[in-house]
């Protein structure tokens, strides 16, 4: 397939006797989808309204090859003529990544019934962007991340555009797009310099290639390197690539914006530290400092800019970014500790965002916009002013929650990799961001205010959908209960780490 | 199940019931009420049955984290925990007690906070690995900040939480980071294997001054000291007891289990800082409390100016000044309590602190005036009362390693005497005003056997400290014994 690669084993039986068995998730899922597809497209001529049907076979598909992920033959392993890799790490991340779908779908679900919008191309466009999704995680060469980036985001400019007859959703979209494209045309640049410099596509190559000579030998990696990887910046909107963000959380609609907080950051920090750690280490004394520039600065800025915000998304917009300067701060210490820390503060992210965007999308009810909205939740409804608290205080890394146990790994990482002045900045940012989001905390709790809740309390009683209210509760309770019982969250991170650097 | 689990998981329970059956308020406040109080009997047995000449830890519980490696949490108590154990169980039921009528709003939240709060205070007193401690002293914050924002007095009750929230944050965050420099070198949070090693100076000196800063700012020193009047201003009166009784404590318990033992030469380099800046305190906080009109923000003054001298005794460097403030930070934590109580007791009835609208009170309530007589005056550390041994040892003490200091001290202590007697003399004696024709009433049952056990404390450990003080000896002798 490629005559250039080192590894090129041509073998008409590999298919069937090896990538079959392997690749059976990934199989299995964009069967899932075209059918979906064909269903969607057959019976939407009989005026059924199918948006909940099909969210409701998407969770289950989900589910299904969730099963079979789990039940993969575990191991290493490359498939289709070594496109792609697999091993514990990826694994993991993408057994996350199929949850956490599933927590987007269930929220969606709710909000989908809750607008009577009647598009089932919804739930299609989020199972072909988790493919994608899954494709960049395994991908093993240039031209397979690319081609998985390129399926994630075009189904993403569709979702961001999603409400078609808001202004903002529009703009948001549009805004996303162009901001993709760019990012895709450093990608191109960046690999095709790579490729031009070294003539290697398969990651592998690389790594052998950069232990056998000294990377200054080559000449122009540096640069070629820093363009392709500013491309994943732009995407998990680390600080000189984060202007977009807030502008695309607050113009697409809620769940949109859950999946677009979640999904992505996942994915993408997997990938990063897995060429960073895997592949591109070699070059470790030349990314550190610009990497911990940029860390430091994504969440300098994140944590200062969203003391500004009166709207609760592009608080959130915000951090993200200043979550996403975290993250990349651990895999910028080029320890295990950092990996290990990465996969910890994932997962706290996660949990942390199901928590607050399911009370948020059930909230919407009420028309929830700026902070200030929220005044006198904790009388209303002590349940779901529990969970936000819980959340955010998660997000703030405060002890008992287990966000703390991520920023705690991340700056363990931070230390052991002696970035010394790094993490001071990182602390006293955990600082500033404890401040807005005990802002939040405040106005809940704090404050009765009789307008626009008050109200509708009154008037709805109970409106969370059976699903929304378990997965606010089961998450919000996994928040504190991790923490007592830590066993679980650091066998993951163990054991995902050894896979990735064993 | 043993007794230190029974002892830090009770409270902890006992919320949860509270949340999760349906009872009537009366019942959901005697429930708490014995839920808050079960400990109590058990701390004191674990504490009188602890082996006085033993130094290591005492009825060990241990928890693996991860099977297969030798992170292992321990639980246990000592002689230094046992008596701060058992007056956060004692204390706690007086709070739910202070709260009894006055709380209308929320009343299972208030209660469920203050289990929470007792449970995770036993907890930290009693776990002897590092991580938990830090997660535990934050995570204190947590029901203390709520209490303080709900059921505070008044708008400013926000601000007063905010501070308290934010000011301990920012000084644990550097003690986070000191604590994963001590993981990067030694590789264990557990106490015994981080007593066991060893920390270069320079490192040493760096450690030494973030733990300084997150304790400083807990117990708190005087350039570092903003947030805690206003928390003790604006919190309720149960929320006032705790603060000035335990979470102020945890700060001067972290410097006795963990600044003294594990950076003993940067303790020795530090020294004259943390003598200046106590002596600071003394004098300032003193100064200040003459010149205040909220009774609250007067003891709170008075606390400040108290825990200076604990922050001597501490850095005095030898066995009389540790075990003086053990006594001192035990006396303390019964002694303000009480006059927190006081004034509680006075605002529940009146609806204010300011002093100018009191006067005369002795005329028409006698026996509230006699107990407020009596926390005022061991407040000013008289003899017999705890207040006073604590002090002693202290500053002799304090003599023994540094005169001046000591000499500035105790001059600094005299003015204790001005403040606590003024205070006093302005609000009992005197003409009546007219805010106490409202409602005249004196202590009611409820607020007298809220008082008698705080009383009966002060005294006998003014009288015979010999019980306290003997089963401090040994742990104490061994902080000395590692850390100068």
């Amino acid at each position: 397939m490629f005559p250039f690669s080192v590894h090129s084993r041509f073998s008409y039986f590999s298919f069937f006797s090896n990538d079959l068995v392997s690749l059976l998730p990934e199989i299995f899922l964009v069967c899932c989808i075209c059918l979906f597809l064909v269903h969607g497209v057959v019976f939407s001529k009989t005026g059924r309204i199918l948006s909940t049907n099909v969210a409701n076979l998407s969770i289950l598909a989900l589910v299904f090859v969730c099963i079979l992920l789990c039940c993969s033959p575990g191991g290493n392993y490359l498939a289709a003529y070594s496109c792609f890799f697999e091993d514990d790490f990826i694994r993991i991340i993408k057994v996350f990544l199929l949850l956490t779908c599933i927590f987007c779908v269930t929220l969606s679900l709710f909000y989908i019934q809750l607008e009577k919008s009647n598009t089932f191309e919804y739930s299609v466009l989020l199972l072909i962007s988790l493919f994608g999704i899954i494709a960049v995680l395994g991908a093993n060469d240039f031209l397979s991340l690319y081609l998985g980036l390129e399926l994630q985001a075009l189904s993403f400019y569709t979702l961001a555009a999603n409400v078609r007859v808001s202004e903002f959703a529009t703009e948001a979209g549009l805004k996303y797009f162009v901001i993709g494209a760019v990012a895709s045309g450093f990608y191109l640049f960046g690999a095709s310099l790579l490729y031009g410099f070294t003539g290697c596509v398969r990651f592998s190559d690389f790594s052998l290639l950069l232990s056998h000579i000294a990377p200054a030998e080559v000449e122009g990696i540096f640069l070629a390197f820093f363009i392709f990887f500013s491309s994943f910046l732009f995407k998990v909107g680390a600080v000189p690539f984060h202007a977009w963000v807030p502008d695309v959380y607050e113009g697409t609609s809620l769940n949109v914006t859950a999946i677009f907080a979640l999904l992505p950051k996942l994915a993408l920090f997997g990938v990063i530290t897995r060429l960073l750690f895997c592949y591109f280490f070699s070059l470790f004394d030349v990314w550190q400092f610009p990497f911990v520039l940029c860390a430091v600065f994504s969440f300098v800025w994140g944590s200062l800019a969203a003391l500004g915000q009166g709207r609760i998304k592009r608080l959130l917009a915000y951090g993200g970014i200043s979550h996403s300067g975290y993250l990349l701060f651990g895999v910028c210490s080029g320890t295990v500790y950092g990996a290990q820390g990465v996969v910890i503060y994932l997962l706290s992210y996660i949990l942390s965002g199901v928590t607050i965007f399911c009370s948020l999308v059930g909230l919407r009810f009420s028309r929830v916009r700026y902070i200030a909205d929220f005044a006198g939740l904790s009388l209303f409804s002590p349940g779901v002013a529990f969970a936000i608290a819980a959340s955010l205080l998660s997000a703030a890394g405060i002890p008992p929650v287990v966000g703390f146990f991520g920023k705690l790994s991340i700056f363990l990482s931070a230390l052991a990799g002696s970035l010394y002045v790094g993490a001071l900045f990182g602390v006293l940012c955990s600082v500033i961001s404890t401040f807005y989001y005990l802002r939040i905390l405040r106005t809940i709790f704090f404050e009765n205010g009789s307008r626009p809740l008050g109200a509708f309390f009154s008037f709805f009683g109970s409106y969370f959908s059976k699903e929304l209210s378990f997965l606010v509760g089961f998450c919000a309770v996994l928040l504190f209960w991790i923490p007592i019982n830590p066993r679980i969250l650091f066998f993951i991170s163990f054991y995902s780490s050894i896979g990735l650097i064993g | 199940m043993s007794w230190l689990e029974i002892l830090i998981l009770f409270p902890f329970i006992t919320s949860f019931s509270l949340l999760i059956i349906s009872f009537t308020e009366a019942q959901k406040k005697l429930v708490a009420l014995w839920g808050a109080l079960v400990p109590l009997p058990i701390s004191l047995f674990a504490w009188v049955g602890l082996d006085h000449a033993n130094f290591q830890l005492q009825n060990i519980i241990c928890y693996s984290v991860l099977p297969g490696t030798n992170s292992e949490v321990v639980l246990g108590l000592d002689g230094l925990s046992a008596p701060l154990v058992s007056l956060t169980c004692f204390l706690c039921p007086l709070c739910i007690l202070a709260g009894w009528q006055v709380i209308r709003v929320g009343v299972t939240e208030y209660l469920v906070s203050w289990l929470l709060l007792e449970g995770l205070l036993v907890a930290v007193f009693t776990t002897f690995d590092l991580l938990v401690f830090y997660i535990l002293f934050e995570a204190t914050l947590i029901p203390i900040f709520v209490m303080i924002g709900i059921w505070g007095s008044r708008l400013r009750k926000v601000k007063a939480a905010y501070q308290l929230f934010l000011y301990t944050l920012f000084g644990s965050v550097f003690m986070l980071l000191a604590l994963l420099l001590i993981f990067a070198q030694v590789g264990s949070f557990d106490y015994g294997v981080l007593i066991a090693s060893n920390f270069s100076i320079e490192r040493q000196l760096l450690l030494f001054l973030s733990f300084f800063l997150a304790f400083g700012i807990k117990i708190p020193m005087v350039p570092i000291h903003l947030w805690l009047p206003e928390a003790h201003v604006e919190a309720p009166t149960g929320g006032s007891v705790i603060l000035a009784g335990i979470l102020l404590k945890l700060g001067g318990y972290g410097f006795l289990r963990y600044t003294l033992p594990l950076f003993s030469e940067a303790v020795l380099f530090y020294t004259p800082l943390v003598h200046t800046v106590s002596l600071l305190g003394i004098l300032y906080a003193s100064f200040t409390t003459l010149r205040q009109i909220d009774m609250k923000k007067a003891i709170a003054y008075s606390s400040i100016a108290h825990i200076g001298v604990v922050t001597l005794g501490i850095f005095s460097g030898n066995l009389m000044g540790l075990v003086g403030s053990c006594v001192l930070i035990l006396g303390h934590g019964v002694v303000s309590p009480g006059l927190f109580l006081c004034i509680g007791v006075l605002y529940d009835r009146y609806k204010t602190r300011l002093v100018r609208y009191y006067g005369g009170l002795a005329q028409v309530m006698p026996l509230f005036s006699a107990v407020f007589l009596f926390f005022s005056i061991a407040n000013l550390g008289l003899p017999g009362t705890a207040n006073f041994v604590g002090e002693f040892l202290c500053f002799s003490g304090c003599f023994q390693s540094n005169n001046s200091a000591a000499v500035l001290a105790c001059s600094g202590m005299i003015s204790s005497a001005a403040y606590s007697l003024w205070l006093f003399c302005r609000i009992s004696f005197g003409t009546l005003k007219t805010v106490s024709f409202l409602q005249v009433a004196d202590l009611n049952r409820r607020e007298f056997f809220m008082f008698a056990p705080l009383v009966f404390i002060t005294l006998w450990v003014g009288f015979y400290p010999k019980p306290v003080i003997s089963l401090l000896f040994v742990p104490l002798s061994c902080i000395l014994e590692l850390g100068f």
